[in-house]
């Protein structure tokens, strides 16, 4: 900071938001900004800054925090940008002793404050009886009472915010604090929450939250939602819903509609192969994506959102941390891994969420290596739906194998230390469908711009490797490996080809080929295994740098054929 | 006793937090010596889920042989 005015009213200072993990604070950004970041039910949602304004006023979200330190990297995202700010500080009001710690933090370093105390509806309902005039006194900032997922509360916040920022800024320097700094602050948060906590109301307790972290009944119960997860995305969705879409509206109606005006156009056969032939960017391109990915992702990524916004995740953190302790991970990781069904790349980028190099890297790995997204799971239900439940079985039998065996590989292999887990639960709730409506939104906005432009680039290369003899001279390069050692046709070569792109196009690439079961099995294998999608690729590359990219790249051909080959080997062995 | 050596239902005092990150990390959530916790489930060999005040923290097994404890009579559910 070159310029250093105490006491000095700064137009450009932002107000940021800063809060404790989970405490609303992206609900309230939403509010003010009209800008969407994404909403969940667990700690660790928000990992980078997010902008947006409020009238004249530039409005930051922050990560959450559970103080302004040095422990995890969203401290020293948010210390930073606390250097010269307004701020909005939203505070849980179900748990005052915790996150009153950093309000205290903030009010001691004379930041201009204004003091949101969130979830008030459930604190009335628990009986919670809270002094907020004594709390604004006590902080010296207006302290408003709301409930930003019912928008209550966010009209007295607007009026708050002109008054707030015309209070002179200042440029804190956070000093580092000892143990002792610490305590002494602990001591006045408890004395705090004696004063305005004049009833602390009756914590609800939930039989079925106690049910997930059991060891049993937990189990249990996540096999029911593997089940019900099935019933939705593979019977109702991959089933009715694509069946209709797929053959009765794209096949049945949009395709022939587009090849007779393409046809009437009277086009040389290569440019008409391109736009409506065998790999047609007009017919095949649009056929996949529309009819067949859509209603599959759209359904992946409702599940998705319901998990995020119920509190399961974090329960399921639990229950798994031990086993993913074998994997040099630990229950956190529970969350990307998960998320890595929706997208990859996406979850990817939620690695940050994780405590050390070595559990971003080691869970990176994973993701890219061995969680088939949403796109790909799409197609691959499809195509594992119609050959029915072994073939199903057997492919998540592969995959898991494959997953907890790289796992194993890369704990013994990744040098250092991971962490132990450390995670807050947050109250189990029914989520709201209107954030799940605007998540799903959000992400499958994202889902078309992105594959849209790569099916686009595929199929076009596609077709001219086809037209120009390439894809032939492919097929019969790899054919030892693809028709030798894998047993499939030789124009699977076509789906690996494809594959390179993105993975769930590569899958796509099977639809229209007549295999046995043991052969659909050895493909979807091998597809899922096969390289990132380039996106993919780009943010490993970002996020962990060229070594890590190159070495998954590489790997997972590797892995791929080497599997793939190895199913059909012992497949053919038992007679299949 | 060390926290990982208990059971699910036992309430406990906490003595001492042997790692310094670890202890600026529990105080800022509210727990420190002096606090009672009560555990609420606890996985073998694996992390134990804490309840104390309002608040639930899922702790995993390395964190847990940092906590010195001393059980005291279960606390009423709250």
């Amino acid at each position: 900071m070159g310029h250093c005015h105490d006491a000095d009213v700064r137009p450009e200072q932002p107000l940021v938001l800063v809060g404790n993990p989970n405490c609303g604070k992206s609900v309230v950004f939403h509010h003010l900004t009209g800008v969407y970041a994404t909403v969940s039910n667990y700690p660790g949602t928000t990992l980078a800054l997010a902008q947006g304004t409020f009238r004249e006023w530039q409005v930051i979200d922050t990560p959450g925090v559970y103080g302004i330190s040095d422990f995890t990297p969203e401290e020293r995202i948010t210390r930073e940008v606390l250097k010269q700010a307004h701020i909005i500080n939203v505070v849980n009001a179900l748990h005052l002793e915790r996150e009153l710690f950093l309000t205290l933090q903030l009010a001691d370093w004379g930041l201009p404050l204004v003091v949101v105390l969130n979830f008030m509806d459930e604190a009335r309902r628990r009986g919670m009886r809270i002094d907020t005039a004594r709390l604004a006194e006590a902080l010296h900032a207006e302290v408003i009472p709301a409930a930003a997922v019912r928008g209550e509360g966010m009209d007295a916040l607007m009026t708050a915010i002109p008054r707030l920022m015309r209070t002179a800024g200042r440029t804190a320097q956070p000093a580092e604090e000892d143990m002792d700094a610490l305590l002494k602050r602990r001591t006045r948060v408890d004395a705090l929450v004696r004063e305005v906590l004049i009833d602390g109301g009756a914590r609800r307790s939930f039989q079925l939250a106690e049910a997930m972290v059991h060891p049993l009944l937990g189990l249990l119960i996540v096999l029911v939602v593997l089940f019900l997860a099935y019933q939705l995305v593979g019977v109702l969705v991959a089933q009715t819903i694509v069946g209709f879409t797929e053959t009765v509206v794209m096949q049945g109606w949009y395709e022939p509609l587009v090849r007779g005006m393409v046809g009437a156009l009277g086009l040389p056969g290569w440019l008409n192969g391109i736009l409506v032939g065998e790999f047609g960017v007009l017919t095949m391109t649009v056929t996949y994506l529309l009819g067949i990915l859509l209603p599959l992702v759209v359904a992946f990524y409702v599940l998705l959102s319901l998990l995020e916004d119920s509190g399961y995740l974090p329960r399921l953190a639990f229950l798994a941390d031990r086993w993913l302790n074998r994997l040099g991970l630990n229950g956190e990781a529970v969350v990307p891994l998960i998320l890595g069904f929706g997208c990859v790349t996406m979850a990817t980028i939620t690695t940050r969420m994780l405590d050390t190099e070595r559990e971003r890297t080691i869970a990176s790995a994973l993701l890219n290596f061995a969680i088939p997204c949403s796109a790909q799971l799409a197609v691959i239900t499809a195509l594992a739906t119609k050959a029915g439940m072994g073939v199903t079985a057997a492919y998540a039998a592969v995959v898991f194998a494959c997953f907890v065996l790289l796992g194993t590989a890369l704990h013994r292999l990744v040098p250092g230390t991971s962490s132990s887990l450390m995670m807050a639960l947050p109250a189990l709730q029914l989520p709201r469908p209107r954030n799940i409506a605007l998540k799903t939104m959000a992400r499958t906005r994202h889902f078309l711009a992105e594959a849209g432009i790569w099916f686009f680039v595929g199929a076009l290369l596609i077709s001219l490797a086809q037209l120009s003899g390439a894809l032939v001279a492919i097929q019969n390069v790899i054919a030892p490996l693809t028709v030798g050692w894998m047993g499939l046709p030789k124009e699977a070569a076509v789906a690996y080809v494809m594959g390179i792109v993105r993975r769930d196009f590569g899958a796509a690439g099977f639809f229209q080929m007549a295999l046995s079961p043991l052969q659909l099995l050895v493909a979807l294998v091998s597809i899922t295994l096969f390289v990132p999608c380039i996106a993919a690729i780009l943010v490993l590359h970002k996020e962990r740098g060229p070594a890590v990219a190159a070495g998954i790249w590489l790997g997972s051909i590797a892995l791929a054929f080497g599997v793939g080959g190895l199913v059909f080997q012992g497949g053919s062995l038992l007679g299949w | 006793m060390l926290l990982d050596e208990v059971q699910k239902g036992q309430s406990l005092r906490v003595l001492a937090v042997r790692d310094s990150s670890l202890r600026a990390q529990l105080l800022r959530m509210g727990l420190c010596e002096g606090s009672v916790v009560r555990v609420v489930q606890r996985i073998s060999r694996g992390p134990a889920l804490l309840r104390w005040g309002s608040q639930e923290l899922a702790l995993g097994g390395r964190h847990l042989a940092l906590l010195e404890v001393h059980p005291v009579g279960p606390l009423p559910r709250r």
